[in-house]
């Protein structure tokens, strides 16, 4: 099944595809040029040590990101291949 | 001669500085971090009977620029005219680095691209295909290795042809300045076509694992203050030989020059103002101040490189965030340390107006390396214990740690309260770029940075520091009825000195340290060798000897390290600020808020503190 959920609440190592990313701020623009763009590969690698911000995989770059400034991007998942992911 | 000018432009981290320095030959500092380059640096080279004038811009995203220094680097490629803009590109990151690419090529200047850190490319499994690259774009494709010098030749000559041909090259048939998504999903379409993916490289399975270590929850922190501690180990350490060298000798060339003074019978004026006054401040200086600067810097510059000053703003942000300032102003405060001119010239990096200027208020918090030698000199006297064997050097370096952390921890309540007083919240961000580990041009980076540092407080120390031994001799020796000037002036400061637990002679030594903090403790062994007997300050022992005649106390020494961390700005720092901000006021507040906290705190420290 195909999920749509926030960039956020994406678990670490996850694998999605990013669907919408709001364009309204600035910060967005910088996220937007930093490669976290509509139609690419967006991983979770780790978390800061204070639980925020998390680095993430895009575009062969590591980008941090705080949680609050990812509300404004939109994912989307394969929730069965996660649980078969599981499951394995 | 025929004569170009030739632009650098590209992504952060690409290695700009690094291109700009093996076709110049000149060096630019270099860093594995965004932001490093804040400012356009200009160079020459010469190649085959043509004069190219090269200009690094500093690294940006994209061309709708956000910050002050992607600003600089947006008017260049906009108004300044030149013959060709060589655009550097990570090859490992084609498709990212080419959104910038087209945007720069829809300006329609000449252009190259430098496809560089080929090598790291290949390490991670990725081959570009340059000739269907250059197909695509329409210019030339270069590949090169900076570090290792490759591909330059290529690079120069086609820079060459590229200059001197006739016309600019054919554009793709697209607008890139209307439309920011069209821009995205073009360079995905060429990255595509050019890039392929060889093997599995293991290139970021090492990056991921360092990062385990260096940014996890359980270790993330605790190794940052260990790296932090071994820093400040290594340099109080390894300061102390060439310093107890230097001093010998100056003492030695000072005896040398007395003798010779008598022996042509120079009047005893002179001799007293060149040898007592300005010869004994210089050789303090460079004795005392230099060697922790040249070990610091060089080791600081290798962790630069490295591209672990990232990976601390990420492990910091959330204080950061918490005290409504934005996450970078770690990799500012740090830059603090180094000098805090650079500090707050690289506030730049920071968006957002208002945690910009909270950044550039704060800085000057942060030790920079004409106070770090103060901090060591007063830490061995006072807190080494005797002798400087190893548990001894340890301290040392132990309690410089808490210092470092106290002083951060001030800075964040600082902007915490100015982030309250600068009214509404913004909320701005944090999006940084962890780039990946580069292991860093050892010897080139040491050598480099030693000597820069060198020089420079060499520069420093002849600039201000022999004027300031003269004035301060002339101040001891001229005097106003009963007693000398120095002694009206300090008599005058003392009550003042004794409530914030310190005496006049050092508030003046911080007065007259203005324009650069070197000389604050030259200058306070001046005033007090007017006032005592001592006439030899080869060692710390003595110098501790020295300062117990005049009074200093356990708590002396304690104020006095908190006047070193908060007073005002040198300078040079002072004139950074009133530049970035543009604002008298701001200026004066940043000057007034460290010494006001000082002050303020000396004061209840030197009544709290039994001695």
């Amino acid at each position: 099944m195909i999920k749509e959920i926030n960039l956020g609440e994406l678990p670490l190592g996850k694998t999605a595809i990013v669907t919408d990313i709001k364009n309204d701020t600035l910060l967005m623009k910088r996220i937007i040029n930093l490669g976290v763009t509509k139609g690419a590969e967006i991983t979770p690698l780790f978390r800061a040590p204070f639980g925020d911000p998390t680095a993430y995989a895009v575009k062969g770059c590591v980008v941090a990101l705080r949680k609050s400034d990812c509300a404004g991007i939109l994912v989307m998942i394969n929730e069965t291949e996660e649980n078969s992911h599981e499951a394995i | 001669m025929k004569q170009f000018s030739v632009a650098l432009a590209g992504n952060p981290n690409v290695g700009k500085s690094t291109v700009f320095n093996a076709l110049t030959g000149l060096n630019q500092h270099t860093g594995n971090w965004t932001g490093k380059t804040v400012e356009g640096c200009a160079g020459v080279f010469s190649h085959k009977e043509a004069l190219f004038s090269v200009t690094d811009l500093p690294g940006t995203y994209s061309l709708s620029s956000f910050s002050r220094e992607e600003e600089v680097t947006r008017a260049y490629l906009l108004e300044k005219n030149f013959d060709c803009v060589v655009i550097v590109m990570d090859a490992g990151t084609l498709e990212r680095n080419l959104s910038l690419a087209l945007e720069v090529l829809s300006l329609g200047h000449k252009a190259v691209v430098c496809l560089n850190l080929y090598d790291e490319a290949r390490r991670k499994g990725l081959s570009v295909d340059t000739k269907q690259l250059s197909a695509q774009l329409g210019v030339p494709v270069v590949k090169t290795c900076a570090t290792k010098k490759q591909g330059l030749d290529d690079l120069k000559n086609t820079v060459l042809r590229v200059c001197t041909a006739e016309q600019a090259p054919s554009l793709p048939s697209f607008n890139c300045k209307t439309d920011a998504l069209l821009v995205q999903k073009i360079s995905r379409e060429i990255a595509l076509r050019c890039v392929t993916e060889t093997n599995e490289g293991n290139k970021t399975e090492r990056d991921r694992r360092l990062d385990k270590i260096l940014t996890s929850k359980a270790t993330g922190i605790p190794v940052m203050l260990l790296l932090c501690g071994l820093l400040f180990w290594i340099t109080a350490v390894g300061a102390n030989y060439p310093s107890e060298g230097l001093s010998a000798l100056f003492e030695m060339m000072k005896h040398e020059l007395s003798a010779l003074s008598e022996m042509l019978a120079v009047p005893k004026f002179l001799s007293g103002i060149i040898i007592d006054g300005v010869y004994t401040t210089l050789s303090w200086v460079v004795a005392v101040m230099l060697p922790p600067m040249a070990i610091f810097f060089p080791l600081f510059a290798l962790i630069e490189d490295s591209g672990y000053l990232p990976r601390i703003a990420f492990n910091l942000d959330r204080f950061y965030y918490k005290c409504g300032a934005h996450g970078k102003q770690s990799l500012t405060m740090m830059m603090g340390i180094g000098c805090n001119a650079c500090g707050v010239t690289g506030c730049r990096i920071i968006e957002s107006e208002k945690e910009r200027l909270i950044a550039v208020l704060t800085n000057n918090f942060m030790p920079c390396n004409g106070r770090l030698p103060i901090l060591i000199a007063i830490l061995m006297m006072y807190f080494a214990g005797s002798g400087f064997g190893l548990g001894s050097s340890l301290r040392v370096a132990a309690i410089l740690l808490m210092i470092l952390v106290f002083c951060v921890l001030f800075s964040l309540f600082v902007s915490k309260i100015l982030s309250l007083c600068l009214g509404k919240k913004v909320p701005s961000g944090f999006a940084l770029e962890l780039p990946p580990y580069r292991k860093p041009q050892v010897i080139k980076t040491v050598v480099r940075s030693f000597l820069d540092k060198t020089l420079a407080v060499l520069g420093r120390a002849v600039v201000v520091a022999a004027p300031a031994g003269a004035v301060i001799w002339l101040c001891a020796n001229l005097q106003i009825g009963e007693m000398s000037v120095l002694k009206h002036l300090t008599n005058a400061l003392d009550p003042f000195g004794r409530f914030i637990g310190l005496d006049g002679v050092i508030v003046m030594a911080f007065i007259l340290g203005f324009p650069a903090n070197e000389t604050v403790i030259p200058v306070m062994i001046m005033a007090y060798l007017a006032n005592g007997t001592l006439s030899d300050f080869a060692s710390y022992e003595e110098l501790l000897r020295l300062f117990t005649q005049n009074g200093w106390t356990l708590t002396t020494a304690v104020c006095m390290i908190i006047m070193t961390i908060m007073h005002f700005p040198c300078s040079t720092a002072c004139l950074t600020i009133k530049k970035e901000t543009s604002s008298l006021k701001w200026t004066l507040l940043s000057m007034a808020i460290p010494a006001v906290c000082g002050v303020a705190l000396c004061a209840v420290v030197s009544h709290i503190l039994p001695v």
